[in-house]
């Protein structure tokens, strides 16, 4: 865009239009590691690199972040073993380390561990933290008042123990998307089997049908019966569809609650042990 | 590897003396006249309205539309093997990708001409299709290059790199021609590296300029950002084409999220050029203006959105106009001389802005920023549009995108002082899918079309025969009257509807093309 950005981003590019590369997909799978390779570069890189780049390797005020280093970053994707960090480590500024061919080899595996466990490609830490931060007793008001929880729900009968059932984060999931599950985001989840969703069926000049809804679209609509039984109808005009959705009320909450609504619910059931 | 480049071009020259007499390639013209027997680019002209002045197949015929052919693809395996491509159409001829293959398949028969394999170093989620110019079609790898053809062989011509596998860029846009610049864009959102823009030469591939999504360091906008570090590796990726306005001399294109995605702790600030809608000149790669439709984004939904250009009239007064429906569940008209907004409304549920500033920007509230223990947030990191591309229709004077009303719970995973890449993300979800047709004079919706099922996002096209062609959320490809919102015709496929839906007129015989995950699907009104 700037003259100033255009050449530096020649020379960011042009450091990397390097070389041929191996099998890494981006936004997929990460490089493999050599778990015990990996464990004795962090030896390695505690002893040697973490002082100035940090425990983590993302970088002090003496030291870059190694996790945004282009030459890591090559080195990783190009699985080079550190063939072409050796010479960075004996010949940088600050970095007459005389490290052996392995050791060398085995920071490589620490590197491009730290960068896969950071980076969501490479399977980073995904898990909720701080979920009993609520108020269980807010919670619980939230449960018997504005929430009306207790018109279908008992603590002492369905959700009693509900808390031995599910960890923390896979109930606070439970409580807002009781139709999905934990692990799926974006687009949301499929029904799991428990959420059947009740259809009746009227064909013009027909008696009503009911089932379970197993498909529906604008053109058709299949439900399976209380025999057992596939009936699909065309949804040919006069044809009345009524669908019952179980979750229809934890539905209309999502755009009422607090968040601490949430955050104390998820409190008060984790107390149902 | 210039030179190379140059003896491989002189080859392709001496190659066509002797090629096939009458297949001259895209005439350049093509790109400046309504899309009819020709679709020479991903939205079908520079509009980017995705609407076609053919009316053979119309509202009274539409009953009959039936199916001429299919094409299924055979792929190499993995991620992929779905049609995101929108087919460019030039001389009776279909060009569409998948991430490493390219096809060449006849628009009247849908047979195979021919199909070119990339051997790509990494897979990657997507690819939008190709650009054409002249005898060479253009393709960007999964794997950082980009691929000139022949397209009447589909032999190589050249290829040259433009972005970083390292740094976990990959290549998924289709190039965009213009005059003597062929504009691409990059793709990636693991790693925290910054997006750009850049036009190369069509002819050689040498880069004539790059335009980065963040400021210089020193410019007034860079205070934006808390430092200089986190600007450099603030995101803001180019994932789909933009559009062009030849009077103007501008071109028009969304930038993607701002980087850490999710955890934004460490770049407070607005974070310029992320999140926005750019005008730029494309013989020089100069920013005319920006607006930002999603400042300090924190919720994984880029505003790479078509910005749809048309002239319309505002309040009585007559307006060159853009407008996008954009990711974050906000509806933009803007004046697209100067980038100043008119109309700012969602068009989806959203509880993340609190209102709009001066400029018609939204404005995050920080409570619905993702934290350790959740927070409830409309739409979900999917966003109320994805890159499915929206239409405008000025018979109708309506704009239509496939919605989503839909609500996730962001949660941070990594809260230490230096988040890096994604550092969170959403989990679970409702939605609600819904086809709109928004006044752009007022941001209302003036009819709309509830699925009945959830799921699926498809691109719509409306015609000069008073239809729009979208897929539904299940299998089927559907006809609207594009002025009421009446089904008029469906078609039940093998799979939900995975690109934008395109057409075109041969021998007087209009064809309705939609891919549906591994199969291409012609369909036209026998005459």
């Amino acid at each position: 865009m700037y003259e100033g950005a255009h050449l530096k981003s020649v020379i960011f590019t042009g450091l990397l239009v390097l070389s041929v590369a191996v099998c890494a997909r981006a936004q997929i799978q990460p490089p493999p590691v050599d778990e015990a390779a990996a464990n004795r570069g962090e030896q390695v890189f505690a002893a040697s690199c973490a002082q100035c780049h940090g425990a983590d390797a993302r970088g002090t005020t003496n030291g870059p972040d190694l996790i945004r280093s282009i030459p890591v970053l090559h080195d990783r994707t190009q699985q080079l073993h550190g063939r072409e960090l050796a010479p960075l480590l004996q010949k940088q500024p600050n970095h007459a380390f005389n490290l052996t061919q392995d050791q060398v080899s085995d920071l490589s595996q620490f590197l491009t561990r730290s960068v896969n466990r950071i980076l969501r490609s490479g399977g980073y830490y995904n898990q909720p933290s701080d979920l009993l931060s609520g108020d269980a007793k807010g919670g619980e008001a939230y449960f018997n008042g504005a929430g009306g929880c207790n018109k279908c729900h008992s603590p002492t009968g369905d959700l009693a123990g509900i808390a031995n059932r599910y960890p923390p984060a896979a109930l606070q999931q439970r409580i807002v998307f009781p139709q999905a599950g934990f692990g799926r985001g974006r687009g949301g989840a499929p029904a799991s089997p428990s959420a059947r969703r009740e259809v009746t069926v009227t064909p013009p000049n027909g008696s009503a049908v009911k089932g379970d809804l197993v498909r529906i679209d604008d053109f058709s609509v299949t439900l399976q019966d209380s025999a057992g039984g596939y009936r699909t109808f065309s949804r040919t005009a006069g044809t009345k569809v009524d669908v019952t959705d179980p979750y229809a009320a934890h539905v209309a909450l999502l755009d009422k609650y607090t968040d601490a609504d949430i955050h104390n619910l998820t409190a008060y059931l984790e107390t149902l042990k | 590897m210039r030179i190379g480049k140059a003896l491989a071009i002189l080859a392709a020259a001496a190659a066509l003396s002797w090629a096939l007499p009458g297949q001259s390639g895209l005439d350049p013209a093509k790109l400046l006249q309504p899309a009819t027997d020709t679709w020479p680019m991903y939205n079908g002209d520079y509009s980017g309205r995705r609407f076609s002045t053919l009316k053979t197949i119309n509202t009274s015929n539409v009953k009959s539309l039936a199916l001429a052919w299919t094409y299924r693809i055979q792929t190499t395996g993995g991620r992929g093997g779905r049609i995101s491509a929108t087919p460019l159409e030039v001389n009776g001829v279909l060009y569409f990708t998948i991430p490493n293959r390219v096809w060449a398949v006849d628009a009247r028969t849908g047979k195979e001409l021919w199909t070119h394999d990339w051997d790509s170093k990494i897979s990657a989620i997507g690819s939008r299709g190709v650009g054409i110019v002249g005898e060479t079609l253009y393709f960007e790898t999964p794997d950082c290059n980009l691929v000139a053809l022949d397209i009447n062989t589909g032999k190589e011509k050249w290829h040259t790199s433009i972005c970083s596998i390292d740094l976990m860029y990959f290549g998924s846009v289709p190039p965009i021609p213009i005059r003597n610049h062929l504009i691409l864009g990059v793709s990636g959102d693991d790693m925290d590296i910054p997006g750009y823009l850049e036009s190369v030469d069509p002819e050689t591939g040498d880069l004539q300029w790059r335009w980065y999504a963040h400021p210089n360091p020193g410019d007034p906008e860079a205070a934006t950002w808390p430092n200089e570090d986190a600007m450099m590796h603030g995101g803001g990726m180019t994932w789909v084409p933009g559009t062009y306005d030849p009077e103007l001399n501008l071109y028009y294109f969304g930038t993607g999220n701002a980087q850490p995605v999710i955890n934004g702790s460490a770049r407070e600030g607005s974070n310029l050029y992320t999140g926005c809608i750019i005008a730029l000149n494309p013989d020089t790669g100069k920013m005319a203006w920006y607006f930002q439709a999603n400042p300090h984004d924190s919720h994984d939904w880029d505003a790479v959105q078509t910005p749809i250009i048309f002239d319309g009239e505002i309040n009585g007064q007559k307006r060159k106009l853009l407008a996008q429906a954009s990711r974050d569940g906000w509806f933009f008209v803007l004046d697209r001389t100067n980038g100043k907004a008119l109309v700012s409304l969602p068009f989806a549920k959203q509880n993340w802005a609190t209102g709009i500033d001066a400029k018609g920007q939204p404005i995050p509230n920080p409570e619905k920023m993702a934290k350790t223990n959740g927070v409830l947030v409309a739409p979900n990191q999917g966003g109320a549009v994805n890159w499915p591309p929206s239409s405008f229709d000025p018979d109708t004077s309506l704009f239509y995108m496939n919605a989503i009303d839909t609500y996730s719970i962001y949660y941070v995973f990594d809260n230490s002082e230096k988040p890096e890449g994604w550092a969170g993300n959403d989990r679970g979800g409702w939605s609600q899918e819904t086809l709109k047709a928004i006044d752009y004079r007022t941001g209302k919706t003036v009819w709309s079309h509830k699925w009945p099922a959830e799921g699926g996002r498809s691109g719509v096209l409306t015609t000069a025969g008073g239809l729009l062609f979208t897929g539904d959320p299940s299998e089927n490809f559907v006809a609207f009257n594009a002025a009421n919102g009446t089904i008029m015709w469906h078609a039940g496929l093998n799979g939900s509807v995975s690109n934008g839906p395109m057409t075109y007129e041969l021998d007087g015989q209009q064809y309705v093309v939609v891919a549906a995950g591994d199969t291409l699907y012609g369909f036209t009104v026998w005459r």
